[in-house]
């Protein structure tokens, strides 16, 4: 079934982001099994089943203008959340050939590219705008080639650069990401932005994971899961405003948290950027309430054991402790106490 | 303080400085004792760079950088804030890590408020209010080579300005 | 998770020098991959022997995907393969390569770049060099050969005034002064070495009596495994024995029974196609184990069992 983009709801203040129905049935429940743990969980990204999240590289859904307002409002207040070191250049301009080629493909009735040498005219008739541009003159453009096609695109973008045997994070645009700061750690190493992550690096899952992801090859991009938990539909759940949505997580309680608490889901992605050799790592959050969520009765078992069995170093780790009781024991009634959830 | 993680900044001791045709030394203060035996292990021929003020413009050891050619290994002595002001001159003028010698001779460091964007002077304490914005932070051990500084974010969400 | 083969025409052969022949090769059914300077690719080639995968440095333009060119250099010791590609391979005849790999990219943080070439190594450095060239990025190249034998691209290669060129000519008794390129340097420089085995320990050996780190130096090392003497194979969990012959690989070897292992490099670098194995004398002759490594793991690529005692892998 073809995707109708929604008008635009609001990922802050009245919070009217909602799921409809098909939006919840393709939403990538992160849990395979019963029990959560860390591992390199991380596969060739193949295309997945028409209509799901893996169907194209890049998933546009419902919500794509509400997501592409809710980034202008952050960078009008703080448009350094895009960050583009001068050595990045080159990427930046890879990353756009490969959103403006991928999407032009993958969603002809919203986006268009033509290409005459280095003259590209790029149409986007979702958010009804024509730009034609010199490619690799970013004087040609209204914004950086990383701001330009990133303001056009559901997902954060980091970009790696490759050198010294390691990952460096030097470019990106990063308005929705869960508890960090793309400022403070742009510069940094894989081993270092990874740092504040707990237990994972006693287990060497680091250190395996940057060598998988050295060795991506062009046009054979991987992904993974990741996901934690959020209070209200809130996309910008940024270190830099940590201050501002924080205390929500003390809102909690058992009356609200149906509305109130969220699962959120990344879709990672990464790609070898061809001509720079450096790797997109492009972040793809899912939202969803937990009142949605039990309409899934499997997803709502799964959930009651993964919370439940969560070290709690994780736990902590992904800010989830303070409420964490209150939705398990919520959560206990969908969980019919057999061998297994997955019915 | 809380226990160092990957990003933590590691300062090396007098004894790994490694071999090298030639030396160049960044020192903050000659009134250490770090610093009389760093003066007294390095060749003779060691060129020097200390500035008079507190308040160094690093920039100037940038003038010295420049006619330097790669063999030269730079040490760098002084508080924390000194030394990644001097590593980040230096690698911008194309010393590798592996060129260069960081060893801490007094407690200096500075915070960044992740909130704000500003860096500020603290001292080994691990809570701090903002000078910009007023947020009181905890300084986690995360690091910003880049910035020189350590990570600070709001304490408590629930009272992100303190008593005022 | 290797990457499915691309199909491409040999649209082009161009005898460039009496040992070195250029190659362009074009796409069949699809467009070809986008590539950094520096990439490889592996191209197959069924021989009549057996099926030889050899990894050869793209030349082009990367901003060209209308076609890959390789320069392939006449082995006189080689195991076949470069005999195979300049004395049975056609214009218009059908090949198969993988997409396009990077072992040996330019570091985006030097501020001059200094190209050490020798012979058919100036390959990797004709893609850094239009790169650097439309870029603007500081380079100097420094390209020995034997003049009449090995003299590929010699006039092409003009000087531009972001990136100079010198060449030395062995025949007219011309020779690579490394300790003069190396001194004087500014502190942004860092050297890339493509050419024969001696070429590079020099550069490394001059590089470390000037105090650079390693770290400044970047090197293409891959090359086709060397022969050796033939060896038995046995995979201790398929309960399977395999002779190696004296000029396969053991990765070949196992590929030949229809045992995949991931690999990009051929050439004991990449670490792709690391396998443990259980007993047996190995002579290593990889660059990526680290010796506390080698007692329990090798690199099939490169690296053989003896001949006179059986290799138990943990296959």
């Amino acid at each position: 079934m073809p995707t109708t983009l929604k008008p635009i709801e609001s990922y802050r203040n009245d919070f009217s982001f909602r799921n409809s129905p098909e939006a919840i049935k393709r939403f990538p429940f992160p849990f395979p099994e019963d029990q959560y743990m860390y591992s390199v969980n991380i596969e060739p990204a193949t295309p997945g089943a028409p209509g799901s999240v893996y169907e194209h590289w890049f998933d546009i859904d419902e919500h794509y203008r509400s997501e592409v307002a809710e980034r202008a409002q952050v960078l009008s207040r703080d448009p350094d959340r895009c960050l583009v070191m001068p050595h990045m250049q080159q990427a930046a301009w890879d990353t756009l050939e490969m959103l403006m080629t991928h999407l032009s493909q993958d969603y002809p009735q919203w986006f268009s590219l033509q290409r005459d040498g280095d003259q590209w005219l790029w149409i986007n008739r979702a958010l009804d705008l024509q730009q034609a541009f010199t490619f690799g003159d970013a004087s040609s453009l209204p914004y950086e080639p990383l701001e330009y096609i990133t303001r056009q695109i559901q997902g954060d973008f980091a970009l790696l650069d490759q050198r010294e045997n390691n990952l460096w994070m030097d470019a990106g645009m990063v308005t929705g990401p869960a508890d960090w700061s793309l400022k403070f750690d742009a510069g940094m190493s894989f081993t270092e932005w990874h740092a504040p992550v707990p237990m994972a690096h006693q287990m060497g899952v680091f250190d395996r994971a940057l060598k998988y992801l050295m060795n991506i090859q062009v046009d054979h991009p991987v992904r993974r899961l990741n996901w934690t938990m959020t209070i209200n539909p809130r996309l910008d759940t940024s270190s830099e405003t940590f201050h501002e949505w924080g205390h929500e997580r003390s809102s909690v309680t058992a009356e609200n948290l149906a509305k109130l608490v969220h699962l959120r889901v990344e879709l990672q992605f990464l790609a070898r950027l061809p001509r720079s050799n450096a790797l997109m790592f492009s972040i793809r959050t899912y939202l969803i309430s937990l009142e949605e969520l039990v309409t899934q009765p499997q997803w709502a078992c799964r959930l009651h054991r993964v919370l439940r069995d969560l070290p709690d170093e994780l736990a902590d780790y992904k800010g989830l402790s303070q409420y964490r009781p209150l939705v398990v024991e919520w959560l206990r009634q969908f969980d019919p106490e057999m061998a297994a959830c997955s019915a | 303080m809380s226990h160092a993680i990957p990003s933590t900044p590691r300062y090396t001791t007098l004894a790994e400085i490694p071999k090298a045709p030639r030396y160049l030394l960044a020192l903050q203060s000659g009134d250490t004792e770090v610093a009389r035996q760093l003066l007294q292990r390095l060749p003779y021929e060691t060129r020097l760079w200390q500035p008079e003020e507190a308040a160094a413009d690093v920039s100037q050891l940038n003038t010295l950088l420049q006619a330097c050619h790669p063999g030269t290994h730079l040490c760098i002595s002084g508080d924390e804030t000194f030394i990644w002001n001097c590593r980040n001159q230096a690698q911008a003028a194309g010393l590798l890590d592996a060129e260069m010698s960081l060893i801490k001779a007094a407690d200096g460091r500075q915070a960044y408020c992740v909130h704000c964007s500003q860096l500020q002077p603290i001292s080994q304490d691990d809570e701090v209010t903002c000078q910009h914005c007023g947020v009181q932070l905890t300084i986690r051990e995360h690091f910003s080579k880049r910035l020189g500084a350590y990570m600070g974010v709001c304490l408590n969400a629930d009272q992100p300005y303190g008593e005022r | 998770m290797s990457p499915s083969p691309i199909q491409v025409t040999v649209s082009r052969i161009e005898s460039l020098t009496p040992v070195i022949k250029e190659f362009t090769l074009t796409a069949q059914d699809r467009a070809l991959p986008g590539f950094s300077p520096g990439s490889h690719i592996q191209l197959q080639l069924p021989t009549p022997s057996r099926t030889l995968k050899n990894a050869y440095s793209l030349l082009s333009d990367p901003a060209d995907l209308s076609c890959y060119r390789i320069a392939v250099r006449l082995q006189e010791s080689s195991r076949g393969g470069s005999r195979y590609l300049h004395e049975r391979v056609r214009e218009g005849d059908h090949l198969q390569i993988t997409p396009p790999a990077n072992l040996f990219a330019p570091s985006s943080r030097a501020q001059h770049h200094i190209l050490i070439a020798g012979g058919i190594g100036i390959t990797p450095f004709m893609a850094y060099r239009t790169e650097m060239l439309r870029q603007g990025i500081s380079h100097e190249l420094h390209y020995a050969y034997t003049g009449g034998l090995t003299h590929a691209y010699v006039e092409a290669l003009q000087p531009a005034p972001n990136g100079q060129v010198t060449t030395y000519d062995s025949r007219r008794g011309e020779r690579m002064s490394i300790e003069q390129i190396l001194s004087g340097q500014p502190l942004g420089a860092q050297v890339y070495i493509c050419g024969p085995e001696r070429l590079l320990q020099a550069v490394q050996q001059t590089a470390a009596d000037l105090g650079w780190p390693e770290a400044r130096l970047h090197w293409e090392a891959f090359a086709a495994p060397e022969p050796g003497q033939p060896f038995q194979v046995h995979l201790a969990r398929q309960d399977k024995t395999l002779a190696v012959g004296a000029d396969e690989s053991l990765l070949e070897a196992l590929e030949a029974s229809e045992i995949d292992l991931p690999n990009l490099c051929r050439g004991g670098v990449c670490g792709q196609c690391v396998t443990p194995y259980l007993s047996g004398q190995v002579e290593h002759r990889d660059n990526y184990l680290p010796p506390s490594d080698q007692s329990r793991a090798l690199m099939p690529c490169v690296s053989r069992g003896a001949c006179n005692s059986t290799l138990v892998l943990d296959l």
